[in-house]
């Protein structure tokens, strides 16, 4: 059986983990969008209109053809994907302690968070 | 100003903005949103999806050292995550229809609203010997580390919580904020949890919460990169640095203080809404 101070570090584990990659891919995409474009001057589209990738799969693009906005997104995206993990991981643990009351409420938050990224 | 300079100033705001909001206990997002609106005149949108993308990495970043030391109630957390999660993906969809100047202004209400709880908050209400029957079906009763030995808890008034829970979500996702002081609301005042267990499971929630409307605030286009990065960095290092501070200061003071300074700051933004174009 496993118990709640166990299943607490595991989580965190996964927490600390997720955030520290996502910020470290952020922070190498804007290095290099600042070493490309951080001389010009900042225009007013950038604060206030200007559109950016607006799905996963228009990230992921941008992100494979390496530019540095991209990476930055992809960062963010990475971000939000560490919640997904974390639900899942939680999904999992309730499983394996043959909770199926908390499993079902942690699916239930997992689908809501999956179809909030990935709808069309 | 170039790109670079922006950044850098962001940057430097945004660590300031996630120090007075781990200080205050209201979080990052209360502060940066007005910080981006009425100093650096970006879109409120842009503000509030930078807002959202801090909270997930502060929430996340601080999660793991509060799992250690044992107060975050897991199963209250998910539990009472089904009606936040509803409502910040209904209050994220509603975003795109709902006018940009009552935003503003219900921003500056749940700004003074803050205020207050904060001023008002009690550190300790009395010891419960029974449960809220939902509490007991659930096993939500947990315990935390006091100063000797393990103290254990039992939860009360639990459909009074849901209710609050749902009504965070909303305002977090319209707004792009954490809506913390209403998540440890809900478990302090409803359920009766010790305060540190309320506000470290309130800290667990917000980022599942957050991360809800972030997607959809992607495919609205609100999350912008450029405002994001130097946000994101800044607030969870201010947010760290003033968790540090907080265990060795005594916050009574502080709080009232900082809560006047919201009150200006929520103020600030009214008559910037209600004079002009945001």
């Amino acid at each position: 059986m496993l118990t709640n101070k166990n299943m607490q570090e595991r989580i965190g584990l996964v927490l600390l983990l997720g955030t520290c990659i996502s910020v470290g891919i952020a922070l190498i995409g804007s290095t290099l969008y600042l070493i490309q474009h951080g001389s010009e001057i900042i225009s007013v589209p950038m604060l206030q209109s200007s559109t950016y990738d607006l799905s996963v799969v228009q990230i992921l693009d941008a992100t494979k053809l390496l530019s540095p906005i991209g990476i930055i997104e992809f960062g963010l995206l990475a971000l939000v994907i560490t919640q997904i993990i974390r639900v899942i991981t939680l999904v999992w643990l309730y499983l394996k302690a043959n909770d199926y009351i908390f499993t079902g409420i942690n699916l239930f938050i997992l689908l809501i968070l999956l179809y909030s990224l990935f709808r069309v | 100003m170039t790109i670079l300079t922006f950044s850098v100033l962001l940057f430097i705001f945004s660590i300031i903005a996630g120090l007075f909001g781990a200080l205050t206990g209201l979080g990052g997002g209360v502060i940066i949103i007005p910080l981006l609106v009425l100093l650096f005149h970006t879109n409120i949108h842009y503000a509030m999806g930078a807002s959202l993308i801090s909270i997930i990495a502060t929430s996340s970043g601080t999660a793991a050292a509060y799992l250690r030391e044992g107060y975050t109630n897991l199963r209250i957390g998910m539990f009472l995550e089904i009606p936040a999660v509803i409502g910040a993906f209904l209050g994220a969809l509603l975003i795109a229809v709902v006018p940009i100047h009552f935003l503003a202004i219900l921003f500056s209400l749940v700004l003074f609203f803050s205020a207050y709880l904060t001023i008002r908050r009690k550190e300790e209400h009395e010891t419960y010997l029974s449960s809220h029957p939902w509490a007991v079906a659930l096993k939500l009763d947990g315990n935390y580390p006091s100063a000797h030995q393990m103290k254990s808890y039992h939860v009360q008034h639990v459909p009074a919580a849901l209710a609050i829970m749902g009504v965070a979500g909303i305002l977090a996702g319209l707004l792009g904020i954490g809506s913390g002081t209403l998540k440890v609301l809900a478990m302090d005042q409803a359920l009766r949890l010790p305060y540190k267990v309320a506000t470290t499971t309130s800290n667990f929630m917000i980022g599942i919460t957050a991360a809800v409307s972030a997607g959809i605030y992607f495919s609205h286009g609100f999350i912008n990169p450029l405002i994001c990065f130097p946000v994101m960095i800044g607030v969870v290092l201010g947010s760290f640095f003033g968790a540090k501070i907080l265990t060795k200061t005594k916050n009574r003071a502080l709080r009232i203080l900082f809560s006047i300074a919201i009150c200006l700051i929520g103020l600030q933004m009214l008559y910037h809404t209600l004079t002009g174009p945001i």
